[in-house]
């Protein structure tokens, strides 16, 4: 087959695909004009656009200007502005699977027989990128976290013929670290607070067990990717000694995708939601100026 | 704006306003089919021109709603048969880009299977659709069906020109691996 036999095939797709494509609403303007600006000046700044559409972007400039309003930073619809990118993701579509455990099953990989009697090789960050084909860092850390010393690195097992046996690359970013490179629990809060990120090609990644059956699960669209997001309130001590009643709670939240044939697992501890949409949509679009609301 | 329903009556009633009514409604939209297929005004003027004789002559007895799908695929397949006639000097335009586009992902060592003819290839293409988020589907159905610029996708669709080629990237890379997994692509 050819692109043009594709293409005339295309022609015999049914109406209601192109009527689709003809009668589709595109999102509101982006909202991210709202946060900055106020509603009024986004109502005018959507009036004009939609008057004016092809308005240069010095004239519409003018326009606010003269109507009061501060000056809008793009207009919108218009191109990618130097502060925050123009694709908002809006937390109204964002749905949380329960979580019931996230259970670290990497010390199964080892019991595995095709993998215990593997060579061991220590990845340094080239070779890491070299195998995944790209920086796993993700676009966008929230800020107050740092990276931990060891996401350089990465332990991988190869077999005798030098395929790859286990591949699983870890990265932390925590608020702190002690002196041997592990995170730090939080002052108020005995936990981590922070981000951990395991990828794999192979598929060996911890388990994260969901209350409902996989095929009940929901996912969300970022940047055209399936992620399935969860959520959990983790308990943290001290515990009563009479009731083992927890101290308190903190918000995990959880986020898996694949990614140009990666897997992504990742934690968030005691961060907002917003900050873990914000890092996951950086990881997927590779930008670090997502505009959330 | 008149309702496509009244220029369907018009058809019907064989009068010439119908065809005025059609182009005031949708001729700037036909014109820019052609013209993304042909990037020639003059030519998608004549191809649009043609479409409506085409309309003309098959409405009644079809009655097509809404009206827009109908007349566009007309424009279409005028568009891409004019296209085919022209030299490979001449080939210039937002469709050309969009083959070279598809070639390196719909291209494959034989030609479409004998089982495969072209109806047959739109279903399968269909079923790929539906597994695309509506958004996604829209992108796709504009670029490929429409041969719009990524520019005017990204005005129509709200996002960024570099969000709307990511995402064609990624669903020409799912297109492969679809009809790879349904055996059309050897």
């Amino acid at each position: 087959m050819n692109a043009k036999e594709f293409s005339a095939a295309m022609s015999d797709i049914d109406s209601r695909y192109i009527a689709e494509a003809i009668f589709y609403r595109k999102k509101p303007l982006c909202k991210a004009v709202l946060i900055k600006c106020g509603a009024a000046a986004a109502c005018l700044a959507i009036a004009v656009t939609a008057m004016f559409p092809n308005l240069p972007d010095s004239l519409y400039q003018q326009i606010m200007t003269l109507c009061g309003h501060q000056t809008v930073s793009e207009k919108p619809g218009a191109a990618e502005s130097s502060e925050t990118s123009e694709f908002p993701i809006s937390m109204d579509s964002i749905y949380l699977n329960e979580v019931r455990e996230v259970e670290n099953t990497s010390l199964k990989w080892f019991c595995d027989p095709n993998v215990y009697d593997c060579e061991s090789r220590e990845w340094d960050k080239e070779s890491i990128t070299e195998y995944y084909g790209r920086d796993l860092t993700p676009a966008y850390i929230p800020a107050g976290l740092t990276a931990s010393p060891e996401n350089d690195k990465a332990l991988a097992l190869s077999d005798k013929e030098g395929n790859v046996m286990m591949d699983t690359v870890c990265l932390s970013f925590y608020h702190d670290f002690d002196e041997d490179g592990n995170p730090k629990y939080t002052d108020n809060i005995p936990a981590y607070k922070g981000i951990f990120i395991n990828v794999s090609k192979l598929g060996m990644l911890s388990d994260c067990i969901y209350q409902q059956p996989d095929n009940q699960l929901k996912s969300v669209d970022i940047g055209g990717i399936s992620v399935i997001l969860g959520y959990m309130a983790v308990p943290y001590g001290p515990y009563d000694s009479d009731t083992h009643a927890a101290a308190g709670y903190y918000d995990m939240y959880t986020a898996e995708f694949e990614l140009d044939d990666i897997d992504y697992q990742v934690v968030f501890r005691q961060l907002e939601l917003k900050e873990m949409v914000k890092v996951v949509s950086s990881i997927i679009l590779n930008d670090h100026s997502i505009a959330v609301e | 704006m008149i309702d496509d329903e009244v220029i369907l009556d018009l058809f019907f009633e064989r009068s010439e306003r119908a065809i005025q009514e059609l182009d005031r409604k949708y001729g700037k939209i036909c014109r820019s089919i052609s013209n993304n297929i042909l990037n020639s005004l003059q030519d998608a003027e004549e191809c649009v021109n043609d479409a409506y004789l085409g309309a003309w002559n098959r409405i009644p007895p079809a009655r097509p709603l809404p009206l827009l799908p109908y007349i566009a695929r007309i424009v279409r397949n005028i568009s891409l048969k004019a296209y085919q006639k022209r030299s490979a000097a001449k080939r210039s335009s937002f469709y050309t880009v969009s083959l070279q586009e598809l070639e390196e992902c719909v291209a494959d060592s034989g030609g479409v299977d004998e089982l495969f003819d072209s109806q047959t290839l739109a279903r399968t293409i269909e079923a790929f659709l539906d597994t695309l988020t509506r958004e996604n589907r829209v992108i796709f159905i504009r670029r490929y069906w429409f041969c719009e610029s990524y520019r005017e996708i990204a005005g129509f669709v709200g996002l960024s020109e570099k969000n709307i080629s990511v995402r064609l990237t990624r669903m020409r890379k799912q297109l492969k691996q679809y009809l790879q997994k349904e055996e059309v692509l050897i």
